[in-house]
């Protein structure tokens, strides 16, 4: 086994006021784990990713509402990832040999099975609304940001790295810093990156931000 | 001013409060181009052991 370590909350950083208060964000952190912590436990142990982490996604995402974002919108519902993108992401995920056997037999319950080539069918507004089946692409997609050579570095997950890629995107000019490897802090990429960026790093990795209140490991 | 000026611009101020209301709370993606699905993948997750450490 590899260890790797999640550093938080992170030196200089602190959730916005505006999110919410300290109670405000744990109350809705709580409400995630209590209404979808059987699917967090199940991804997590799946990715090896800690549940925590899978929880603050949801948070800033969707805030836990499984329908958030514009009604059939291209990125509606908990995590808020991109159907089609999607699609790429978990025939990616199965090329490449890291698809568990319970991953794979999850995603063929809500009917996303895999041909002789690794195709699958497209990925639909209806699928991103259920919250198992959304949590569990979003977990596959994150394992990917942080497999990466930029998202762990030195045995060390850079979460502001995949927070900025997840959400602007690997190749414009946030993702290009984020995957940049320049900025060896989360305060120096939070002061470089756009401005709803920098809020999304600040509310999960910040001091009172969901990494830090949520209570599971 | 004219009533009816003054209402185009309060319905035109009013729509771009809730537009930019709407951005800041609900849209939290703004994607800048480009997916990762290029992303060269170097770690292997099933071997990923995730240790969290409290920044006290």
């Amino acid at each position: 086994m590899a260890e790797v370590r999640l550093v938080y909350p992170a030196t200089g950083l602190v959730a916005p006021s505006s999110w919410g208060s300290k109670e405000s964000i744990q109350k809705m952190v709580d409400t995630i784990d209590s209404k979808y912590g059987n699917f967090i436990d199940f991804v997590a142990k799946e990715s090896n990713l800690p549940n925590k982490m899978i929880t603050s996604f949801i948070a800033v995402e969707s805030g836990g509402n499984p329908t958030a974002g514009t009604k059939g919108g291209a990125t509606q519902g908990l995590m808020q990832w991109n159907r089609a993108y999607a699609q790429a992401q978990l025939e990616k995920e199965l090329k490449q040999g890291r698809m568990t056997k319970g991953e794979k037999d999850k995603l063929a319950s809500f009917g996303i099975k895999f041909d002789a080539n690794g195709k699958t069918r497209a990925i639909t507004n209806a699928d991103q609304l259920k919250p198992e089946l959304n949590i569990l692409i979003g977990s596959i997609i994150l394992g990917q940001l942080v497999d990466t050579d930029w998202g762990t570095e030195n045995g060390e997950i850079k979460l502001d790295r995949i927070i900025s890629v997840y959400n602007a995107g690997a190749y414009g000019d946030t993702g290009k810093k984020a995957r940049s490897k320049i900025y060896k802090t989360p305060q120096d990429l939070a002061k470089v990156v756009n401005s709803v960026t920098r809020a999304y790093i600040q509310k999960i990795l910040g001091v009172n931000g969901a990494l830090q209140l949520t209570k599971t490991a | 001013m004219n009533r009816n000026l003054k209402i185009a611009i309060g319905v035109v101020v009013g729509v771009g409060v809730l537009y930019l209301t709407y951005r800041y709370f609900f849209k939290s993606s703004e994607n800048e181009g480009g997916d990762t699905t290029q992303e060269p993948i170097v770690y292997n997750k099933a071997n990923r052991r995730v240790v969290l450490v409290a920044n006290n």
